[in-house]
């Protein structure tokens, strides 16, 4: 079997089962469908290229992914961004019984100094058996901006696996929000080369695990410039019979003086059988730098959710408010409303769907 | 107050003239090197095993040759169990007396200050040279409260057989990993605690290991039983000097604290730069029991060396304190596993490394919380501080949470001082060198005062130093 997918940068033992995810590539041969595939108004500032953007890194998923994502790509998207654009980009990808199968190449260029804001939404009926699989490039050039939003909000038999490579050069920053809420088997990865000084990678992340949903994540932010930094932040709910990994990587190469990275996560477990993994690491390879990590992992704060009932909420109220408050740094960066609305009534429903473990 | 003028500007290479005098080789008998039955077999003869434990030792080299190296961790391409002597009998039986031992062995714990720390501060002392324990001794009043104090092989033909063959590599079994396998085949020498119900050891007792032999390996066996109630403070040393050649460390301890008891294990390990140290120690913690576990990792060439406790009955805790100080040529590769299996059971994992002159550290932890582990509390704490950009310090820790009543917490830092703390240091008339020293002493000092005085003396030797723009 192969076992390059979501490698973690550094093995630890097998029987903790993080090292990588116990599938493989080559079995998800893609038929030749057409996909459903949309991509909306081109912003003033941005054009679709033809060749996607050099000089990024192999995912965050690893190799085998990115492979196959460029073998049996049947829709892409490649823009390049100029100056400050405004209004966002949105891909719109959708699985049905008739096109089961998205495997989107997606690519991102931005110039010197430009802004782009990129929206990659995943949905699909409701029993479509579909595999949405997408490779997501971004190379911000010197002083740009550039922001991903990836909502993955296909159904329960869906399997989904987002993968994104980016190179940040001088002064440039890279925000990727993930909002992890749909398919059966949900894979994401990123792998972010903070090559230029200055340069910033910040992650808002959530996922919201219930029935048999597995997670499974692997995020590295490569610090090689001076003076660089990342923020990696995750916020999770798990319910259910649910399994959630999350590997989240803060490596400090030699000469990344001054490098600062930070990464956190706050997983809050509503059910006895949910079953979450954390594997932050920290790799260092150079003294002048600044790392931390820190994880919490529990039930709801019961004297919040006892201060919140005795002003007159009612238990779901005051779970909705909590829950709502931790996926807000990542709900707020979604730049449409109605999206950010999309976002939230998925997350109450989810929560109504759950009720019965809090009791 | 110390005199930070007189202080080096740099982290000074460790001491180590009295860990490296060597004895000339002057074994009894030694096996050849290599691993095969008829060796294994040897072994056996020689130490006149049961027949239960020649069995064991086979099976064991059986399993040994069915496994595979480890996928992870640091490499071991330096080591050749073919040239690895797995037995080397020192040339005098196991004393009671030090002026019954021979003068060289005797000479050379002296240096070490066995003797003497026995006379000053222990309860009872276990020494082995190579693979065989040379001198154990318990203090009177001590034995007179029922509690066992002996080498292991006198255990496993004495009194104790039944508790020994009951307990023996069954929380360690030598299917867990390559090196346990090797050890279940090859073990010699080591030591059996027994603390009977109730019973306070007030003073503690100290195994040292000292491995004299070139291109050989040593495989002690410590099994310590506490039972119900109970106290035991057990400190454990080990050098070695340093050869050319790669030495082999794959000990194996197994401590069983019973219901309601405390178990304090110490260790200060300081072998040699060409040892491979593959060591394996294990706990599993009754009721109401503690585990705590103090570790000091400052030699050898290539450490693994995770403890792992079990908490296996309601309301048991653990505690790890640890430091890792990783120099030039070293690849130091430590941690903690705890696994909570019970409900309302808390571990507490802290952890300081520190890498210096291209030194490799590497903090590995597991945290694995069962669904029966209700109302179960995790906090893990690790820090690392790195002397210079050819060093290497890295951080792995992972979490297996399977229950949702849980309080788990976990705080990884590297990084520098910070320039607040120097600021107000210097607003308080210290120079910004002093402050700098100042704080860089501070970071070991949580883990210092957990160590018995005499090796705080020794880590403070190690650390008394003043750096720049380290962490704080």
């Amino acid at each position: 079997m192969n076992t390059a997918i979501n490698q973690l940068p550094v093995r630890t033992w097998n029987w903790l089962g993080v090292n990588n995810v116990g599938e493989n590539a080559a079995l998800f041969v893609p038929q030749n469908s057409e996909p459903r595939f949309v991509v909306g108004p081109l912003p003033a500032g941005v054009q679709q290229v033809q060749v996607p953007a050099q000089g990024v890194p192999q995912s965050g998923m690893g190799r085998e992914v990115d492979e196959f994502v460029l073998q049996y790509a049947n829709a892409s998207c490649f823009v390049a961004a100029e100056g400050d654009t405004k209004t966002p980009l949105l891909v719109e990808g959708f699985l049905d019984d008739a096109h089961p199968q998205l495997v989107a190449h997606n690519s991102i260029y931005a110039e010197k100094g430009s802004s782009i804001t990129f929206v990659e939404v995943s949905r699909s009926a409701t029993q479509t058996k579909g595999l949405l699989a997408s490779l997501t490039q971004v190379y911000a050039a010197r002083g740009a901006k550039v922001r991903l939003v990836q909502l993955v909000l296909t159904g329960d038999n869906c399997k989904s696996w987002n993968a994104v490579a980016a190179t940040v050069e001088e002064g440039a920053k890279f925000e990727l929000v993930r909002i992890l809420l749909g398919s059966a088997v949900a894979s994401a990865g990123a792998r972010v080369n903070l090559a230029g000084q200055h340069g910033e990678f910040w992650l808002d992340q959530i996922y919201f695990g219930d029935t048999t949903r597995s997670i499974d994540i692997n995020d590295v932010a490569e610090h090689r410039g001076e003076d660089t930094l990342s923020e990696m932040h995750t916020a999770g709910v798990l319910a259910g019979d649910s399994t959630k990994l999350l590997r989240g990587t803060i490596d400090f190469q030699r000469g990344a003086v001054h490098a600062v990275g930070h990464e956190s996560e706050t997983v809050l477990l509503l059910s006895k059988t949910a079953r979450n993994k954390t594997a932050p690491l920290i790799l260092c390879g150079e003294e002048q730098v600044e790392g931390q990590h820190a994880a919490t992992i529990g039930r709801l704060n019961q004297k919040q959710m006892y201060y919140l009932c005795s002003r007159g909420l009612s238990p779901a109220a005051a779970r909705r408010l909590m829950v709502e408050a931790q996926f807000a740094p990542a709900v707020d960066k979604i730049p449409q409303e109605e999206l950010q609305k999309e976002v939230l009534e998925l997350v109450a429903r989810r929560l109504d769907e759950n009720e019965e473990s809090f009791e | 107050m110390r005199s930070f003028e007189t202080e080096k500007t740099q982290v000074e290479e460790f001491d180590r003239s009295i860990y490296d005098i060597k004895d000339a080789a002057n074994a009894s008998f030694e096996v050849n090197s290599g691993l095969t039955p008829a060796i294994v077999q040897k072994i056996s003869e020689e130490k006149h095993d049961p027949e239960w434990m020649r069995l064991f030792r086979l099976k064991s080299l059986q399993t040994y040759n069915e496994m595979p190296l480890p996928s992870w961790g640091p490499p071991l391409d330096g080591l050749d169990i073919e040239d690895i002597v797995t037995y080397v009998r020192p040339n005098t039986a196991m004393r009671a007396k030090w002026s019954e031992v021979p003068d060289d062995i005797k000479n050379t714990f002296e240096r070490l200050g066995i003797p003497k720390a026995e006379r000053l501060s222990l309860a009872g002392v276990g020494a082995q040279y190579d693979s065989e324990v040379v001198y154990h001794n318990v203090r009177a009043e001590v034995a007179a409260k029922g509690v066992v104090y002996t080498d292991i092989e006198s255990a496993l033909t004495g009194p104790y057989a039944e508790m020994v063959r009951k307990h023996f590599m069954k929380l360690v079994p030598p299917t867990d990993h390559k090196f346990a396998a090797l050890h279940g085949a090859v073990w010699s020498g080591g030591s059996f605690v027994y603390v009977p119900p109730g019973v306070s050891v007030e003073i503690p007792l100290q195994s040292y290991f000292r491995l004299n032999a070139p291109g050989a390996g040593q495989f002690e066996h410590t099994l310590i039983i506490v039972d119900k109630g109970a106290y035991l403070h057990f400190i454990e040393g080990c050098s070695a000097p340093k050869y050319n050649v790669a030495n082999l460390h794959a000990g194996c301890v197994e401590l069983f604290v019973g219901e309601g008891a405390r178990l304090r294990y110490s260790t200060i390990e300081n072998w040699s730069k060409n040892m491979y140290n593959l060591n394996t120690k294990r706990a599993r913690v009754e009721k109401d029991g503690i585990m705590e576990w103090v570790s000091g990792s400052f030699g050898s060439h290539t450490s693994c060396l995770y403890p792992m406790t079990i908490l296996k009955g309601e309301n048991s805790r653990m505690e790890f304190t640890g430091i890792t100080f990783a120099g030039n040529g070293q690849n130091l590769d430590t941690g903690a596993k705890v696994v909570h299996a019970a409900p309302h059971t808390t571990s507490h994992i802290s952890t300081k490394s520190i890498s210096r002159d291209g030194g490799i550290s590497t903090f590995r932890s597991a945290v694995v919380v069962a669904p029966e582990a209700v109302g179960s509390k995790s906090a893990v704490a690790c820090e690392s501080l790195m002397i210079d950009d050819r060093s290497r310090s890295d951080t792995i820790p992972v979490m297996d949470i399977r229950c949702d009543d849980v309080d788990v917490g976990h705080e990884a830092k590297i990084g520098r001082i910070s320039e607040q703390a120097i600021f107000y240091l210097m607003s308080r008339g210290l120079s910004e060198d002093d402050a700098r020293a100042l704080i860089v002493g501070g970071f070991a000092e949580p883990i210092a005062k957990e160590l018995p005085l005499e090796y705080a003396v020794e880590m403070n030797n190690l650390i008394h130093l003043e750096m720049k723009g380290s962490i704080g």
